[in-house]
């Protein structure tokens, strides 16, 4: 329960700082994607130019497309790192949980944004369904990317567990068996270090859970 | 070692990781593709679901006369003295409820834990979205500068944190008990 509790505590903490954060670099962020959009645009034939100003805009056949509003589709980012900051991984794994799911989301926000020209400019129907289901997407592509790399974490704290440990060190048999030995025996002891060490080799699970 | 070689030993690894969490891959599979069947009926009948743009424009109408924000609601428009709010699909918190729902659905538990789940999430996403039109119609009112910024970020993005905590409190306070 306790570990839960914190899990969702650190969750909401770096959702609301990563929101205070993502105020002030979204519209960076923004003009990333319209600078990477720009030659795959290109490539589809969209001779756009994108205005980067008070404003950041593309200008396509005459008429402007706007995006100085959209961070909107953008946020998703913040509750994905939120997520995986608040997982009790290490940081070799932060890192590689990162660097896996940002550029997946990257990548989505990337269609959302190309999808835009043909639906807007040639009422293209597939375009318009891919507009439409970001809709969705939007909300579950975090949370999907997070499970996927997490389900080890996930699978240990929020399901009741059949399988119960016998601390390696005091004897004492517990679910939550890496919290006990966290809580109840100080680092320092080398015996017990080495005992830990061994008891963690037998149980391969426990390998990830803080 | 050739390239065949190394795509052989690619799809070993990811078949054993597989076989190794199955119950993961089932829940994800599931997930993913009540998601998308919940979508793509809602892309089939949108146009049927357009008594929920009235019903939301007519509740937080009425809530926020209730509460001194007068407003003037006509169909799916609620006006305010400085602008106009069009209630659209996305403002009916239709698609958090797809998700919580395939969420709830997907995870491997007891049926009555699956409908306690649902009857739960569809309720309260409802009164947070109604909240969140309350909020912007106080915002829309009396802080215009605001708008965009509130809109934008405080609810709209604020909507995944509750879907997700929304399930978190359901695996705590109904499965594991």
């Amino acid at each position: 329960m306790k570990e839960k509790m914190v899990f969702i505590g650190k969750f909401l903490l770096f959702s609301a700082i990563l929101f205070v954060i993502w105020i002030y670099i979204g519209r960076y962020y923004l003009i990333f994607l319209a600078q990477v959009s720009t030659p795959i645009l290109y490539l589809f034939g969209y001779q756009v130019s994108l205005v980067v100003n008070e404003q950041i805009m593309f200008t396509f056949l005459g008429s402007e497309m706007v995006l100085t509003d959209s961070y909107l589709n953008n946020y998703n980012i913040v509750p994905f790192i939120a997520l995986v900051l608040a997982t009790s991984f290490n940081k070799d794994r932060i890192i590689k949980t990162l660097l896996i799911g940002l550029p997946i989301i990257f990548l989505f926000h990337l269609i959302d944004l190309i999808a835009h020209f043909p639906l807007y400019y040639y009422g293209d129907g597939f375009a318009g369904f891919l507009i439409s289901i970001s809709a969705i997407t939007r909300m579950l592509i975090p949370f999907l990317i997070w499970f996927a790399l997490s389900y080890d974490y996930i699978l240990h704290s929020f399901r009741i567990r059949k399988k119960m440990y016998q601390c390696p060190i005091c004897g004492k048999t517990t679910h939550g068996i890496m919290m006990h030995i966290k809580d109840s025996h100080k680092k320092g002891d080398n015996q017990q270090e080495k005992k830990i060490e061994r008891f963690i080799a037998n149980y391969p699970e426990l390998k990830n859970i803080d | 070692m050739t390239m065949l070689d190394k795509i052989s030993e690619i799809k070993k690894k990811i078949l054993y990781v597989i076989s190794n969490n199955k119950e993961a891959v089932k829940f994800l599979t599931i997930f993913i593709s009540l998601s998308l069947l919940f979508f793509l009926i809602y892309y089939l009948i949108q146009n049927s679901l357009n008594f929920m743009l009235v019903s939301t424009a007519s509740v937080t109408g009425f809530m926020s006369n209730i509460i001194g924000l007068e407003v003037y609601v006509d169909g799916v428009i609620i006006s305010l003295q400085t602008m106009n709010l069009e209630i659209i699909h996305e403002c009916t918190g239709i698609f958090a409820i797809m998700i919580s729902s395939s969420s709830i659905i997907a995870y491997p538990t007891k049926l009555k834990n699956k409908v306690i789940g649902i009857l739960f999430v569809i309720p309260l996403i409802l009164s947070l979205n109604i909240i969140r039109l309350l909020f912007l119609i106080y915002i829309g009112k009396y802080h215009m500068d605001l708008f965009e910024v509130v809109h934008s970020y405080l609810w709209q993005g604020t909507f995944i944190i509750f879907i997700i905590l929304a399930w978190f409190l359901w695996i705590e306070m109904v499965v594991n008990r």
